[in-house]
């Protein structure tokens, strides 16, 4: 295992992804979730080249049509450690998502709610496979 | 007395397409137009020439119509010395349209405009997403209300049926949740707390708002932006060819197209593969 500076970027073994899924900009992942944990985003940015791509869960018509096609974590991106820029990583930002229905309630009901909001918590890194 | 005798005065206009900024004479959909009435709004900037008796016909800011409602025309400053001006013409009649000065004693003075592709001028950002297929989890079988047995995290993960709507099993069914409502989820929504509640049924196929998606054809898309069912060419910088708008949601916003792959984790790594999401595509529209 590698632990940076900040504990909560590990290294795992086991990160789902490509499962049901839908993509998203790196980008755009990353500064929505930036003021949420501004030292892990840091830690991000300065300790990876990321890939131009994130994964993340989407949320289903079926489930709930007023959020469907929203994405949600864990996001999953391809990057390398610029300290060992030969090795493929899949590099996964845990969040804590809180829903809320109408009346801006937190609720664990996805399929009522309304809207959602999420904050990074971690982020852990395996090796990608080929 | 002998009758003084006047020509007849011959006032004319004479119209040419201008090349829009995509350098060649398609309309473009304005970049803040939405959709209405089930329709784009297309834009087609003319050049037009007026002359009466040969001569041009300055400083005038003439009145146009045009033979569709919800239709304009209008010249965007007067005619200059040489008796030219840019008729800005907006309609959101896809066919034939035909543009009339409102004065009289214009002759030979209509124009027909016949649209049927026009370019978005705003580019769109391409995104992807697939149904999750029962192959690529891993728990091991559980019982299920409606469906019977089937992996555990496809039914019940977070990336899986519960919370996708649907998924493709094993048995080469799909699947999908019927009272999403009823379910309770778990701390980071890694599943649910009450699967025992969760009851799902068998489908014919994905579906998206507007009936069934296919793969790499149907895109999500923001109404306000695509007409159910119309159809688009992604073009560049990486082209994707022509797509259907089957599918909404509130995720969706604005010139965002989410391009459905198909079935599993191979789709998307398919999707990575070709070169992943396009920034700024360049979108022309078709129609329906």
């Amino acid at each position: 295992m590698r632990t940076f500076c900040f504990p909560a970027i590990a290294m795992l073994f086991l990160v789902p992804s490509l499962l049901a899924d839908g993509t998203l900009a790196t980008s755009d992942i990353v500064q929505t979730l930036e003021p949420t944990n501004p030292p892990l985003v840091k830690a991000l940015r300065s300790e990876f080249d990321l890939d131009k791509d994130a994964v993340g869960s989407v949320i289903g018509r079926a489930v709930n049509p007023q959020l469907a096609g929203t994405r949600i974590g864990p996001y999953t991106i391809r990057g390398r450690l610029k300290s060992q820029p030969g090795l493929e990583l899949l590099i996964t930002l845990k969040t804590e998502i809180i829903f809320f229905d109408r009346h801006h309630r937190k609720t664990k009901k996805v399929a009522s709610s309304d809207s959602v909001q999420e904050t990074l918590v971690s982020i852990e890194f395996e090796a990608a496979k080929p | 007395m002998i009758p003084r005798l006047h020509a007849p005065t011959e006032r004319k206009i004479q119209y040419s397409l201008k090349a829009s900024e995509f350098g060649d004479k398609l309309p473009i959909i304005p970049s803040d137009s939405k959709v209405q009435r089930g329709s784009v709004l297309f834009r087609l900037d003319l050049d037009i020439v007026a002359t009466r008796d040969g001569a041009p016909l300055a400083n005038e800011l003439l009145q146009f119509r045009v033979s569709w409602p919800q239709s304009h025309a209008r010249l965007l400053t007067p005619t200059n010395s040489a008796g030219k001006a840019t008729l800005r013409f907006e309609t959101r009649h896809a066919g034939k349209n035909t543009v009339f000065p409102l004065m009289q004693g214009f002759s030979n003075s209509a124009f027909n405009i016949e649209i049927t592709e026009a370019w978005y001028q705003a580019p769109f950002k391409i995104t992807a997403y697939n149904c999750c297929d029962e192959d690529d989890f891993t728990e091991p079988l559980v019982e299920a209300k409606g469906v019977g047995k089937h992996k555990k995290d496809f039914l019940f993960g977070g990336r899986g049926v519960i919370m996708q709507g649907t998924g493709l099993g094993s048995d080469g069914r799909y699947i999908q949740i019927t009272n999403p409502k009823s379910l309770s989820w778990k701390p980071h929504y890694a599943g649910v707390s009450n699967p025992e509640a969760a009851v799902f049924k068998y489908v014919d196929n994905v579906h998206g708002t507007y009936g069934v998606v296919e793969a790499d054809l149907s895109i999500a898309f923001d109404p306000e932006i695509l007409p159910p069912h119309h159809r688009v060419n992604i073009v560049g910088p990486r082209a994707l060819g022509e797509r259907r708008g089957d599918d909404t949601g509130g995720g969706i916003k604005g010139h965002h197209f989410d391009n459905y792959v198909g079935v599993g984790r191979s789709a998307m790594q398919a999707w990575e593969s070709a070169g992943g999401n396009i920034v700024s595509a360049k979108v022309k529209y078709l129609g329906k």
